[in-house]
């Protein structure tokens, strides 16, 4: 398909904005201790990415395989969270001051005999924890809606180290090639006779050891000949390099990039700066 | 001569010599093809000419190598009282990247080569390293894209292509930085017959433009139009001809093959 054939909405956008937006994002959402403000984001995102077009179909492909992640993280900070001090837990503070009486109680909701389990703070810590999670996993999203050549660019006119850019964007190239071999070594192991489902665990645990081997020293050999291969196309033999494009910031990108940062501010100074 | 090789012997750490005494001296725009069975050092020859030997694979290295008058393997044999000093000297060698700029590799494998996401990009690629104008970039990729057939591709993404199509970008993507002297590791093996006319075709261009190439193929039958046939065996050079004076004997006996 090519590259520049179906460009609307997010993906027409400079790379730029979308980079200063994922950085807002993710650092509001480190900064907040306040659940509302967590979901406003969510939603705000979701509202960019609507906006801009985005696949929500592929966005969904892409998360299915991190929901597992997330709720098993939900289930452990639940679960190893200790009881708030002073039986207090975040999410009361607003009734505890209001109320001036004595600290709310942080009650347990699942108790085995005398040992409490689950708390109302882990709770709420679990979720602030899963919410975050889905607040980068959807921002990563937007930075997803744009091709990798135009974010080398937009690092190098962002004066950063073009040997770094490069880095990063191989990095990212590099991930497709990963999987692609990753799957040729699983079909190949299947067709000799490994069995990777419908076995026993220990068997399966013994397939995918094997797999991972191969995997990993293709893996290395594919980084060492990407490196030869660019070495031997003059990569750092010049200081410095030209470029054949150059990324110019439409008005469209300006607006994006001083208004969608700006909203996520402003939305965190009215919900999330107190927490 | 654009190729001057004197003496040169090397061999993989821990391994046979792969190269043994190789002299070679190779003129300005003309085609060169190597000829030999696997294993009798033609890829190793590659390596050296680029640079890879020994900047990036190390071993036993002996021997000259000069690009266009540019020493760039160099054995101080004068102050190689033994094979440990003749080593060390040997391993004072240009780096590829430096080689790159008049030296140009097409590697056997175009995944290997290709290091940018779409065709348009990885064209320009070596031509960005080398510091061109933007305005030259866009003409050399317009020019090398067409000259392959890639053309109508320009915007695809890698993974939108064959490997027949890889193979021709990543003949375009070194033809791209106009060196002076292009190496060919098998180019033919990922191509069809459509494919490897239109290669012949466009070696003979650049042959036309002053171009040196060595081009290293299993199948001699596709490449009369060289200047030379240069037979390898067991790491040494058996013979340097016209594809004309070959000899036949050697060929057609099938141990070339």
């Amino acid at each position: 398909m090519s590259v520049s054939a179906n460009k609307r909405g997010l993906r027409s956008l400079d790379p730029r904005p979308k980079l200063l937006l994922m950085a807002t994002v993710s650092t509001l959402c480190m900064l907040t201790e306040n659940m509302v403000f967590l979901l406003a984001e969510v939603a705000a995102l979701l509202v960019v990415l609507a906006v801009g077009r985005a696949d929500f179909a592929l966005l969904w492909r892409r998360c299915r395989t991190l929901i597992a992640l997330i709720a098993s993280l939900f289930v452990i900070q639940a679960l190893f969270a200790a009881p708030a001090a002073g039986g207090s837990w975040p999410g009361g503070a607003d009734a505890q001051g209001t109320s001036g009486a004595a600290a709310l109680t942080d009650p347990a909701l699942i108790n085995i005999g005398n040992i409490s389990l689950v708390h109302i703070s882990g709770v709420y810590l679990a979720a602030m924890l899963a919410l975050r999670l889905i607040i980068i996993v959807v921002s990563a999203q937007i930075l997803l809606e744009g091709e990798v050549r135009d974010y080398m660019l937009a690092f190098t006119q962002m004066r950063l180290p073009y040997e770094l850019a490069f880095m990063v964007v191989m990095g990212l190239h590099f991930l497709p090639i990963l999987r692609d071999e990753a799957l040729s070594t699983y079909y190949c192991m299947q067709l000799r006779g490994v069995a990777f489902r419908k076995t026993s665990l220990p068997k399966k645990l013994k397939a995918y050891a094997g797999l991972c081997l191969p995997v990993l020293v293709s893996t290395l050999r594919r980084a060492d000949e990407t490196s030869t291969a660019m070495e031997l196309r003059g990569f750092r033999a010049m200081s410095g390099r030209t470029y054949m494009r150059k990324l110019t910031l439409k008005r469209t990108d300006i607006a994006a990039l001083v208004l969608l940062p700006a909203a996520f501010i402003i939305l965190f100074v009215l919900l999330g700066w107190n927490n | 001569m654009m190729i001057e090789v004197r003496g040169l012997s090397f061999a993989y750490d821990g391994g046979p010599p792969m190269l043994r005494g190789i002299d070679l001296a190779i003129e300005r725009g003309t085609i060169n093809v190597v000829i030999g069975p696997s294993g009798c050092g033609k890829t190793t020859l590659l390596r050296c000419l680029t640079g890879i030997i020994p900047s990036i694979i190390k071993g036993e290295l002996r021997g000259t190598i000069k690009l266009g008058g540019r020493e760039i393997i160099a054995a101080n044999e004068a102050n190689a009282t033994s094979e440990a000093n003749e080593v060390c000297a040997a391993s004072t060698a240009t780096k590829p990247n430096e080689i790159s700029l008049a030296c140009g590799l097409v590697m056997q494998e175009p995944d290997h080569q290709i290091v940018m996401t779409t065709v348009e990009d990885d064209i320009a690629f070596g031509p960005e390293n080398r510091r061109k104008p933007p305005n030259e970039i866009r003409a050399a990729v317009d020019s090398c894209a067409r000259s392959v057939g890639l053309h109508e591709k320009k915007l695809e993404n890698l993974h939108a292509l064959s490997g027949g199509e890889k193979q021709r970008l990543a003949i375009a993507g070194t033809m791209a930085s106009l060196p002076s002297i292009l190496l060919f590791d098998e180019p033919m093996s990922g191509l069809d017959a459509e494919g490897r006319a239109a290669f012949t075709g466009l070696i003979r261009d650049m042959r036309a433009e002053g171009r040196t190439m060595l081009i290293v193929e299993h199948d001699f039958g596709e490449l009369a139009i060289a200047d030379t046939w240069i037979l390898m065996k067991g790491g040494r050079i058996l013979s340097v001809t016209p594809p004309s004076a070959a000899p036949r004997d050697l060929l057609e006996d099938g141990l070339w093959l």
